[in-house]
């Protein structure tokens, strides 16, 4: 019975792998001057934006976010181009649903990136 | 009679209940059932026949649980409980990340927000389209590279076959 009961404890607590792209719309990135963000809340779709002008350091914040959810994608496609130029897409599996993150780098400290998918992915 | 095996007692219940014993052999088996220790479902049921309940009621009187089965039942009560509180209240938090009903869009411009629901939802809205037409671009692009790679492949393959 206490073996059930701490079996079901952990099953319970362990929650959705977290993207740590969704930490980029919290409040601490709201309120930066150089920043654009976006949030749409739809019965279809789930969809948060960021995007940077003249930031490199923010760039560089949101490529290392970039790269921790990397690891947990199962497909990615990516493209380099001339002028530091770069863009990423990559698809995640997420509370049994596909879920996309792509990311463009514009090459003059400036960058975009999006979170999107349906919703019950992001419960 | 006070020596007999539970198996030999059972078969005299079952005498008793086909009637086949004597009145003193009865009377004897009433004595015995009365004071033995031995049980089982068909002794019992003679002991009840015989009017011997309370010596029924003796024997299923419950064993007490030790005090540390009670405590590990109690910590295991309390465990679960626990558990089944947190599995509720993970979908109860509240904040942007709620459902919203239909359709809600939320814009911050250089760290402000803007206050027009309408505005915000068509520049959301737009930003949305924007980024997954680039998406789209993108993987086509990807695509059709993969697919010139493979031909321009097949036709090298060809040709050093020749």
């Amino acid at each position: 019975m206490l073996l059930i009961a701490v079996a079901a404890t952990v099953t319970a607590l362990a929650a959705n792998p977290r993207l740590a792209c969704e930490s980029l719309f919290s409040e601490k990135y709201r309120s930066n001057p150089q920043a654009t963000v976006s949030i749409i809340n739809s019965t279809g779709n789930y969809f948060r934006g960021i995007s940077v002008a003249n930031d490199p350091s923010l760039v560089k914040e949101i490529e290392k976010k970039l790269e921790e959810d990397r690891k947990l994608a199962t497909n990615t496609v990516e493209e380099y181009s001339a002028g530091n130029k770069y863009d990423i897409v990559l698809n995640i599996p997420l509370g049994g649903k596909i879920i996309s993150v792509g990311y463009t780098r514009n090459g003059d400290g400036s960058a975009e990136l999006f979170v999107s998918g349906p919703p019950e992915a992001f419960r | 009679m006070e020596d007999l095996t539970l198996k030999q007692l059972e078969s005299l219940a079952i005498g008793y209940f086909e009637c086949r014993l004597s009145r003193a052999e009865e009377e004897d088996l009433r004595k015995v059932l009365l004071l033995s220790p031995l049980r089982s479902g068909l002794l019992d049921e003679c002991r009840l026949a015989m009017g011997l309940e309370a010596t029924v009621r003796r024997g299923r009187r419950p064993r007490r649980a030790s005090s540390t089965m009670r405590w590990l039942s109690v910590a295991a009560t309390a465990a679960l409980l626990i558990c089944a509180t947190t599995f509720l209240m993970r979908d109860t938090t509240g904040g942007i990340d709620s459902p919203q009903p239909t359709f809600y869009a939320e814009v911050y411009i250089h760290g402000r927000k803007v206050a027009d629901q309408q505005t915000a939802a068509r520049i959301a809205e737009q930003g949305r389209r924007k980024s997954l037409a680039r998406m789209d671009s993108l993987l086509h692009a990807s695509l059709d590279r993969r697919d010139r790679q493979l031909k321009e492949l097949r036709r090298l393959s060809a040709t050093t076959a020749d």
